[in-house]
């Protein structure tokens, strides 16, 4: 009996990788447990419009890539902005403040440009002045949206997408939630 | 059946060699020109004038030579495949890796990527993440999932003298490996529980030398200069990595 199920499994698996293209998903063997950590797809919600302003410091909650540019590091807040890390002084680099960059995910700096995305708008923001950020630059729909369909990091509980709820934009983490899906 | 059960789950990351030295000193409040340096699990990656970008389905070209004139940029637009998931330079290639195959293009000519081959590994059904790539050798790790049967992931190296069709030399056991990249002659391997150091002075033959922060999940790392810059699931940390393989922490940033 054993063997037959093994064997059942394994054919599923072949036939999710070559029908799917993907074989990270599966369900979580205990659907009612509440846990801590648990990724829930945030749907599309019209007009959204695009908020690019520097604030103060704050703590990473979903901590996203990191990217160095000089004497700085900035770390992506999935789906809120950056944070600014100086590393001017070598055994001190500091947290000094966090550039609010609504949906943004992706980075890349050139020029004192940065070159970012917020949703599937590609946008260029000029940041000679980190403190005054200006938005130089927009393409819409010129990064379209990817692998929403799954959190953006693996080894995760998350709630399974609806796909009756329309796009999903992004996802968050919460805690004490009930996870039916597992990548 | 065993064909099945082997089937190992794929994390390559190409480390180029230029990019810890591509940055400059430049800080915001200059105008000098420099460009940045990203991770192995970039989407984004400036080289000169030109931003490449990878989506979905599609490697996109801008021209950013005038910043200004940024909503004019997009220049080109070539479609790849399916589940395109991390870009990464080396020399005159972009390595687009997607969740089954390796895409590598040729852009010698900046503005309009010729795609010269797709790698595919036999024993590799599927790459999760990123590949770093260091002269004739690419490192990767495969990353392991339950479902997919094997229980064991490992970090591998691959000969791409014949940059089409990489042959897999070296497997060692890691537990749960995501991005990583090097510095000289030592390789960093992000890891579940911390980050694994090897020696590649031998480059096809991995030393596994040491571990440090097994109480953190790494994600993905940027050696750069004499510092390493370690994305965790919690932010970041900062390690002096003057000795290569004896990393020092300075800060976590959380």
């Amino acid at each position: 009996m054993y063997k037959r199920y093994k064997m059942k499994q394994i054919l599923f698996i072949g036939f999710a990788i070559i029908l799917l293209n993907s074989c990270e998903t599966q369900n979580s063997n205990n659907p009612d447990q509440l846990r801590s950590n648990v990724w829930v797809p945030i749907y599309e919600q019209p007009n959204q419009a695009l908020d690019i302003s520097y604030t103060t410091p704050d703590t990473a909650v979903n901590a996203g890539r990191i990217y160095v540019y000089g004497n700085y590091v900035l770390q992506n807040e999935l789906y809120k902005g950056f944070h600014i890390i100086d590393h001017t002084v070598p055994n001190n680099p500091l947290k000094i403040g966090f550039l609010k960059v609504n949906n943004a995910t992706e980075i890349a700096i050139k020029n004192n440009v940065l070159y970012t995305n917020s949703g599937s708008d590609m946008i260029a923001i000029n940041i000679n002045n980190i403190t005054q950020p200006v938005l130089i630059g927009k393409i819409p729909n010129a990064f379209p949206l990817e692998n929403q369909e799954y959190p953006p990091l693996s080894g995760v509980y998350f709630q399974c997408v609806d796909n009756s709820k329309g796009k999903v934009v992004r996802w968050e983490t919460r805690s004490n939630q009930k996870a039916l899906c597992y990548r | 059946m065993n064909k099945f059960s082997i089937i190992i789950l794929f994390s390559i990351t190409l480390i180029f060699s230029s990019c810890s030295k591509e940055g400059t000193d430049a800080t915001f409040a200059t105008n000098a020109s420099s460009t940045g340096v990203g991770g192995s699990t970039a989407r984004f990656t400036i080289i000169g004038n030109y931003l490449y970008t990878v989506d979905k389905q599609n490697l996109k070209v801008f021209d950013i030579s005038n910043a200004n004139n940024f909503a004019n940029a997009l220049i080109n637009t070539v479609n790849v495949g399916f589940e395109i998931e991390t870009i990464f330079p080396f020399k005159n290639r972009l390595f687009i890796g997607s969740t089954t195959v390796i895409h590598i293009f040729d852009i010698s000519n900046p503005t309009t990527p010729v795609k010269l081959s797709t790698a595919i590994s036999p024993t590799v059904m599927r790459r999760c993440d990123p590949v770093v790539a260091k002269d004739s050798v690419a490192y990767a790790t495969l990353r392991t999932n339950g479902l997919c049967g094997s229980t064991q992931s490992v970090l591998a190296t691959f000969d791409i003298r014949d940059i089409a069709n990489p042959v897999q030399k070296f497997t060692n056991n890691i537990q749960e490996p995501y991005g990583l990249g090097y510095a000289d002659s030592t390789l960093y391997v992000c890891n579940r529980f911390g980050l694994s150091i090897y020696n590649i002075t031998n480059p096809w033959v991995p030393m596994a030398v040491a571990s440090v922060g097994q109480s953190e999940w790494f994600l993905d790392v940027i050696p750069y200069n004499n510092y390493l810059y370690a994305w965790i699931q919690k932010g970041v940390m900062i390690y002096d990595i003057t000795n290569r393989r004896n990393p020092s922490l300075i800060k976590k940033i959380i």
